[in-house]
């Protein structure tokens, strides 16, 4: 390492610095800022402290659709961690195994929806699931659970669901690679030793791979977590700004949106969206933390 | 404990043979090393043994089983790996505790044994700590616990001691060879180090390219050669060898004709022997001695002409290069005493007995008086 | 001390091969299950979008025949809006984008990892934290920013924006691949007089080229893919991102099943394809960076 502070130093850094910060964190800064004050009908602004935070809480409408939106994201979150981390999980240990053959061909075919754009997933299933053009009753039929078929993503009991389903699809990749190279590189004299010992393949799995890769599932977990309370292209796309069938899938992220720039009968309001925004960023704060404080603490990565 | 029996075995990766008919027995309590330089087929043959490989064609039986078709534990096997193999994420007590978790057994029992390997191999205040917070030679020996508490029928080592540094290698190696002592086990042990070999094994097994080149104690590999590879491998410095032509063979002696046109007398059994025939005599630097002049040299006895090239001290004897008149290049091992200079004119001598003979295909000549020679340069 | 030792009968037997994994069978089944799946929904996409209306509804599930082919889809979303243009400022977009993270992130990184001074923990620090927080939320500012600017509906606010989003990961990466590189590299350099830039240049950046793909990889897709930065900056018709255009596209013409088929696939096409030459380096470059 060089010492010392010179010219050089500041040209490497400067660009990024400044673009970094004048685009992404004064931005942020700026937000936390704005929730602070209100805007009266001609547009002009004044302090008003935590007053924003206050109406989003306390007034019953605000108050209403905030935490559906939150219930709903914490909802989304969960049908993420128990479909999408499990199955990547199971997909990279069947990946993982030795001797499987077409594994980098699987492998390239799975990564393939996570490439794809969330409007090409979003429209693509919603075409798919759509009761006019058939297809999904058909294919259902064909297995036998022809009688299953209901236009899911019309019903407000089970829109939410199935679009995060929808994001799962997509999404399954990132966890699938990031546990897979996890799991390869633990050193195949590891396991061997377990197999000389005579452990059983379920055996080696639950107490020699997944306590080894702890750390990665808690790197998974704390992504799904942000890009999950930061979702919103799926939601706009599927179902619009207004994320119906009666704000069944409306989440923080679309919730920040219409709060922002208005939709239809809601006017647009930069300091209301501004409070949103500070809330959705004290909630992946919060998780964030926890992560570091519980998890990293807690899950030393072992050295192999 | 346990027998081997190895009937035959060959082993191929595809279409590329690894190992091609192996027979070989182990007896009960007996430490075999097998031995032999890189992609000799060593570490092939203990994975084989293991069942961490399998068998292409022929037979390997444990005592009176045959274990072709058993996975590793299944056949009472355990093996201690070069890289030791611990599990990262348990403490000592639990690593060697897993295999008798997974047998069954009780909580008691399996506290009893850990404890007691662990006493056994210096390491029971250890038990707490992972994996990573041990020194190599720690890790070692949980990576021995964790075999022992098994009670296994045979134990498996490979290259135990590579990732050692030398000083705790010769002491571990000590240690090793009182546990194969106390603990009475078959004991199977690969290593590329010659000097390990000879001193642990009760029997050594000299690999290359995948076949068995001799079998047999150290001294026999030492003294009886089968073939030319066998006597290059074994003793350190490395044998001589001299280009030679066959005078006259008998079952007593053979006479041979150096490159220098001098004649020497070899008593190995020449029965095989054609005369005229091209073959190498091999000379060990400790059998020769170093003579300013004919004085001591039998008429039997090889003398070479040579020059000391370089010397090299190492306290209780010299190794000395020479390169003959014919631009041979030999080694010597020398009295420590000696006054030797570099480019000093000498006579290299070696007694008949002490010759090896090698034909054109690498065979030996059985010698006659193999028995343990003394080093030469001590009257 | 000899230790008898007989094996169960049923162990005597020959067992049937054993392994570290559950049967081969299940295995394969499991594997291609979910490869249906996550094909399936591209390929019936694809398939009928070279069907007539007719075709696509009455029989979904085969491949186009003689009879049902046809391209009716493809010349509507190629009459109605301007695909090509679309995809002209993805690509401007998501190049210009990627240059200038990989440029910046890597002088940035280089700075940070090289040279001790005061401040170089917090600004490491400062970079880390953008990982984890989204630049979303900092949108109602930066709206507010480019208006200031007059950069609404201009690509270059795409630009900076995504270079802004994409420098934390590329500087946390980058950096972590430089410290690996060897000191005596640098300072032999040094001793012969080399110029830093020039050693940052020519020596560094050549030896951290898989971290550079890997970064790649992990900036190109979110760029090329997002909906919310286009759809809020740059709406108008001339800046439009293939993935808005795609979006605006599909949401006018619902009903219009041919060109919304076609509209789809055209868009999945270069992605899929470009996928299919590059996955090899694409995943070797998402596991090792992924370790990290």
């Amino acid at each position: 390492m060089q010492q010392g502070f010179s010219w050089r130093v500041l040209v490497f850094i400067t660009p990024a610095l400044l673009i970094y910060g004048l685009f992404s964190a004064y931005p942020l800064l700026d937000t936390l800022h704005l929730g602070l004050y209100t805007a009266d009908e001609t547009g002009v602004r004044s302090f008003s402290g935590l007053g924003n935070y206050a109406t989003i809480l306390s007034d019953p409408q605000w108050s209403a659709s905030f935490w559906n939106a939150m219930l709903n994201n914490i909802k989304f979150f969960g049908v993420h961690m128990l479909v999408q981390n499990p199955i990547g999980l199971v997909l990279a240990a069947l990946l993982s195994l030795k001797d499987v053959r077409f594994a980098a061909a699987y492998r390239t075919v799975f990564f393939l929806p996570t490439l794809l754009s969330v409007v090409i997933v979003g429209f693509v299933w919603q075409l798919i699931l759509s009761p006019l053009w058939g297809v999904s009753e058909r294919l259902l039929t064909v297995v036998g659970l022809g009688d299953w078929f209901a236009p899911w993503l019309g019903l407000e009991s089970s829109a939410l669901v199935t679009v995060s389903l929808m994001s799962v699809w997509q999404f399954v990749g990132v966890p699938m690679m990031l546990i897979y190279a996890a799991l390869i590189a633990i050193p195949d004299d590891i396991i061997e030793a377990a197999l000389v010992e005579g452990a059983s393949p379920w055996r080696i799995f639950w107490q020699i791979r997944l306590p080894l890769i702890l750390p990665t599932l808690g790197l998974v977990t704390i992504l799904t977590f942000v890009a999950n309370f930061n979702a919103f292209d799926l939601i706009y796309t599927v179902k619009g700004a207004l994320a119906g069938p009666n704000y069944s899938t409306d989440l923080l992220g679309t919730l920040f949106y219409r709060t922002f720039f208005g939709y239809q009968s809601q006017v647009a309001s930069p300091t209301m969206g501004a409070a949103v925004a500070t809330l959705m960023f004290l909630v992946i704060l919060v998780g964030v933390a926890a992560y570091f404080l519980v998890v990293q603490r807690r899950l030393q990565r072992f050295a192999l | 404990m346990a027998s081997v029996t190895l009937n035959k075995l060959s082993k191929s990766y595809g279409n590329t043979p690894v190992l091609h008919n192996i027979d070989l027995h182990i007896e009960h309590g007996e430490l075999v090393v097998l031995v032999g330089p890189s992609g000799c087929g060593k570490s092939t043959l203990l994975r084989v043994l293991c069942g961490l490989e399998d068998i292409s064609s022929g037979e390997l039986r444990i005592d009176a089983d045959v274990v072709n078709n058993l996975s590793p534990a299944d056949r009472g096997i355990a093996m201690v790996f070069q890289s030791y193999a611990l599990y990262p994420h348990m403490n000592v007590f639990k690593n060697m505790a897993f295999g008798l978790k997974i047998q069954g057994s009780s909580k008691e029992d399996i506290a009893l044994r850990v404890l007691a390997a662990a006493k056994v191999l210096h390491i029971d205040h250890l038990l707490e700590r992972l994996p990573r917070e041990l020194s190599g030679g720690q890790r070692q020996r949980v990576a021995i616990g964790r075999a022992i508490v098994r009670k296994p029928r045979l134990f498996l080592f490979d290259e135990p001691l590579s990732n050692l540094d030398a000083s705790l290698r010769a002491k571990t190696r000590i240690e090793l060879s009182r546990l194969h002592r106390d603990l009475a086990a078959t004991m199977v042990y690969v290593t590329h180090d010659q000097v390990e070999a000879m001193t642990l094994g009760d029997k050594i097994v000299v690999l290359n390219e995948g076949h068995v080149q001799q079998a047999g104690t150290p001294l026999t590999l030492y003294q009886q050669p089968a073939n030319r590879f066998v006597a290059t491998f074994i003793g350190s410095p490395t044998i001589n060898l001299l280009p030679a032509r066959v005078l006259e063979a008998g079952s007593t002696g053979v006479r041979l004709q150096l490159a220098d046109g001098s004649k020497v007398l070899a008593l190995v059994d020449g029965s095989q022997l054609q005369t005229g025939e091209s073959v190498e005599i091999g000379l060990r630097p400790e059998h020769c001695s170093v003579d300013e002049s004919a004085a001591h040299t039998g008429p039997d006895d090889t003398a070479l002409h040579a020059e000391i090239t370089l010397v090299e001290h190492l306290g209780e004897s010299n190794l000395l290069y020479l390169k003959t008149d014919t631009d041979q290049e030999l080694i010597v091992r020398g009295d420590g005493n000696a006054a030797v200079r570099l480019g000093d004119a000498v006579i290299v001598r070696a007694a008949p007995e002490s010759l090896y003979l090698f034909r054109a295909d690498g065979t030996a000549a059985p010698r006659l008086r193999p028995g343990n020679m003394r080093s030469a340069h001590v009257h | 001390m000899t230790h008898t030792h007989t094996l169960p009968l049923s162990k005597q037997a020959t067992l049937p091969r054993f392994g570290v994994a559950p049967s081969r069978v299940l295995v394969h089944l499991s594997l291609i299950g979910y490869l249906l799946l996550a094909m399936l929904p591209v390929l019936l996409v694809l398939m009928n979008s070279f069907k007539s209306r007719d075709a696509i509804f009455s029989d979904p599930l085969s491949w186009p025949t003689s009879e049902t082919f046809s391209l009716i889809g493809y010349t509507k979303v190629m009459a109605r809006s301007d695909v090509w243009m679309y995809f002209q400022n993805s690509f401007i977009v998501t190049v210009a984008s990627l240059f200038f993270i990989l440029l910046f992130g890597a002088m940035a990184a280089w700075g940070i990892s090289e040279y001790r001074f005061a401040g170089n923990r917090w600004l490491r620090f400062f970079f880390a934290f953008g990982i984890m927080v989204p630049i979303r939320l900092g949108t109602v500012s930066i709206l507010q920013i480019m208006v200031g600017l007059n950069l609404v509906n201009t690509l270059t606010a795409l630009v900076l924006v995504y270079v802004a989003q994409g420098l934390p990961l590329a500087i946390m990466i980058l950096s972590e691949f430089m410290a690996q590189v060897p000191g005596e590299l640098k300072d032999a350099a040094r001793c012969d007089g080399i110029d830093e830039f020039r050693i940052f240049f020519q020596v560094v950046v050549p030896l951290i080229r898989p971290a550079i793909a890997t970064v790649a990889v992990f900036t190109m897709v979110p760029i090329w893919n997002d909906l919310w930065f286009p759809l809020i900056l740059a709406p108008s018709e001339k800046t439009q991102t293939i993935t808005l255009g795609i979006q605006q596209f599909v949401g006018q013409y619902a009903t219009d099943w041919n060109a919304v088929l076609a509209s789809l696939s055209l868009a999945i096409v270069p992605v899929v394809s470009l996928y299919a030459l590059f996955s090899r380096q694409l995943i070797r470059g998402i596991t090792a960076g992924a370790v990290k």
